[in-house]
């Protein structure tokens, strides 16, 4: 009879998921088929990628969504790489986005990034970590991509990782692979012009779903 | 009663103010030279208006003060009879209105602020010339003719006006100096003691509905010059946790060279903000801990790497500045025009790469750098861009898009003044 009771109330139920704020998901058109309701807030997202792959471009692409809504952002930029004119071509409301350059340090980038998070408020923050040493990058302790993930639950920031090797890969909740497939080149009397590329991304953690395709124009 | 100090000497209104605030609390600045006090309270306290007079005169005197004084039964009659009588004027009620009466009518003029100026010239064309040929007009013309403001001005002619004192507060000190018994060594003991001023300075600023925009420090040392420093707050500050933080930073990266006996913190106020957010828009993090997350974060990697970039106007390659804060204001309109196409970026090395060119019929065909090695399999270029001859910032240069066989493209440049190849960025 109290088994029978207790199924029924409403009252005993655990209180999880309901009472859990849920945050407005950042809506992104091009990335739909990967993120069909947006990408969830609270989460961190890895993107992996050689050069030329475009993981930048979908950095800045997501940046420049968030940017547009008003939300203030934040580069934390390993090798100083950041190129404001062409973040402006790309979207990005320059006067939304908080840059800090860690002149290579690793240890400078990860502490930066733990501070904007616990400083709260923030739309997007892009820990991008390309081109740093493979070596230095495994030195940090596996907690602390824990120890982010943590400060990342219940708040309203997305957090972009942006590798060539994935580290963070463990704890993000969704992680992408860009390739690049093909590049576009448009002759002309005088000569060539490069006129953009054609990127496909992998979604690492489904591996069973197609890669979507993506034409990355040149600025 | 009102009594008015007026000198023909515009340097003397501190002085004037001093005199009136050593007889009364309630001042009136209504010019540089000019105060207006009441002097109501002191009749019990001194006696009649003559006695007041004198006591006023004695005090100035003695305080070398040369200036007018007037004693009327209000502030604007005291005023004209203060600026346009020498020495003490010191008037009944009815005298008083005989004593305003010989004025010119410009004079009321120099009073009434809101009055427009033209009507002075509407009056002379009447025909009037003194207070007193405006004060002997009926009342009912007068309105018929200029409203509400012909009145005002007959009453003022009258000296019939009655209105209250307009004060101006004394000025708060933000400013607060502490002598130590024993000198300091660690900055524990010190912020200790910062946190106890700033607070007090901080409620003073919240009293005054202000905030801090720059703190001034002064730290007397013991046998060295004293070491002094000023922080400018990007936003306005009156949260004295807050300060007081910024403060730490900055000490703990440049700290004073000997122990400290004296400090002094003074504080420059300004308007406090006052922002109404909007439900509708996305949170933001408060201006106070965005201000000191980034002052902690250029304590790790310098001040002049955290910012928000402003481009420069000028077309010269990765030209651009940082500034302090980013646009923490709610200005989105909607529906959000979001961008849809999808941009390639372009990833800079900075200092650009310096490279090796291998060119064949004028084009690039192998490229080595540090780290970047490949032979380049197309190539679109060059394109030759040149700006500010006129200055040091002056550049020329021819730039190409290639890509290397190792999968990657390129942007690198030719400095046309030393011939030297560059590797700008990578598109990625």
């Amino acid at each position: 009879m109290a088994k029978h009771l207790l199924s029924q109330s409403n009252a005993f139920r655990s209180p999880k998921k309901d009472q859990e704020p849920r945050l407005t998901a950042l809506e992104c058109s091009s990335l739909r088929r990967l993120f069909p309701e947006g990408i969830n807030r609270g989460n961190m997202l890895s993107l992996q990628g050689g050069f030329s792959s475009g993981q930048t471009a979908v950095c800045q692409h997501i940046l420049s969504l968030a940017t547009a809504h008003g939300e203030i952002c934040a580069v934390i930029d390993l090798n100083n790489s950041f190129y404001p004119e062409i973040a402006l071509a790309a979207g990005i409301r320059l006067d939304r986005v908080v840059w800090i350059r860690c002149q290579k340090n690793v240890k400078h980038a990860l502490r930066a990034c733990d501070l904007l998070l616990h400083a709260g408020g923030f739309g997007v923050i892009n820990l991008d970590l390309c081109g740093a040493h493979q070596r230095e990058l495994s030195r940090v302790p596996f907690s602390y991509w824990y120890r982010l993930s943590k400060a990342l639950k219940q708040t309203p920031t997305i957090l972009l990782v942006s590798e060539h090797e994935g580290q963070a890969l463990s704890r993000c909740q969704h992680s992408l692979r860009t390739t690049l497939q093909v590049k576009h080149w448009t002759e002309t009397g005088l000569g060539d012009i490069f006129t953009g590329t054609e990127i496909h991304i992998f979604a690492e953690k489904r591996p069973w779903s197609m890669p979507l395709s993506l034409l990355l124009k040149r600025g | 009663m009102y009594a008015c100090l007026h000198s023909a000497n515009e340097a003397s209104g501190p002085p004037l103010r001093e005199l009136a605030n050593s007889f009364s609390s309630q001042v009136e600045q209504t010019s540089e030279n000019t105060v207006v006090f009441s002097i109501l309270p002191l009749r019990k306290l001194i006696g009649s208006p003559y006695q007041i007079a004198s006591e006023i005169s004695r005090e100035g005197n003695e305080r070398r003060l040369r200036a007018n004084l007037a004693i009327a039964s209000n502030p604007d009659s005291a005023v004209l009879l203060a600026r346009h009588f020498p020495g003490v004027t010191l008037t009944t009620k009815a005298l008083e209105r005989e004593r305003l009466g010989l004025l010119p009518l410009s004079a009321l003029f120099s009073v009434a602020d809101r009055v427009a100026p033209s009507l002075l010239n509407v009056l002379d064309h009447w025909g009037l010339k003194t207070i007193e040929e405006l004060a002997i007009l009926p009342e009912n013309g007068v309105v018929e003719r200029f409203g509400e403001t012909g009145v005002y001005l007959r009453n003022l002619a009258r000296g019939e006006v009655h209105r209250p004192l307009y004060l101006s507060p004394a000025p708060v000190p933000y400013e607060e100096h502490l002598q130590l018994e024993h000198s300091l060594e660690l900055l524990e003991p010190l912020l200790f003691l910062f946190g106890r001023v700033l607070t007090k300075l901080c409620d003073r600023l919240r009293s005054q509905s202000q905030a801090a925009r720059r703190i001034v420090t002064e730290l007397n040392l013991e046998d060295h010059e004293p070491y002094h420093f000023e922080l400018e707050f990007p936003i306005v500050l009156n949260d004295s946790r807050t300060i007081l933080k910024l403060l730490q930073l900055h000490l703990e990266r440049h700290p004073p060279k000997a122990p400290i006996v004296a400090f002094i913190l003074r504080i420059e106020p300004t308007e406090s903000r006052h922002l109404q957010d909007c439900m509708f828009l996305p949170t933001m993090p408060t201006p106070e801990k965005l201000h000191l997350t980034l002052a902690r974060i250029a304590v790790l990697v310098g001040k002049e790497n955290v910012g928000t970039p402003a481009l420069l106007g000028t077309h010269r390659p990765d030209a651009f500045e940082m500034q302090a804060l980013p646009k923490l204001d709610n200005d989105v309109s909607f529906p959000v025009d979001t961008p849809s196409v999808l941009h390639l970026a372009l990833r800079l090395f900075r200092p650009a790469l310096p490279a090796q060119v291998r060119l064949v019929e004028f084009a690039p065909r192998n490229v080595t750098a540090p780290g970047v090695r490949g032979k380049v399999l197309q190539y679109a270029g060059p394109w030759k861009t040149s700006g500010e001859w006129w200055t040091s910032t002056f550049w020329c240069r021819e730039e190409w898009d290639i890509a290397l066989d190792n999968g990657a493209l390129y942007r690198i440049y030719q400095d046309l003044q030393s011939s030297s190849w560059h590797i700008f960025g990578v598109y990625d």
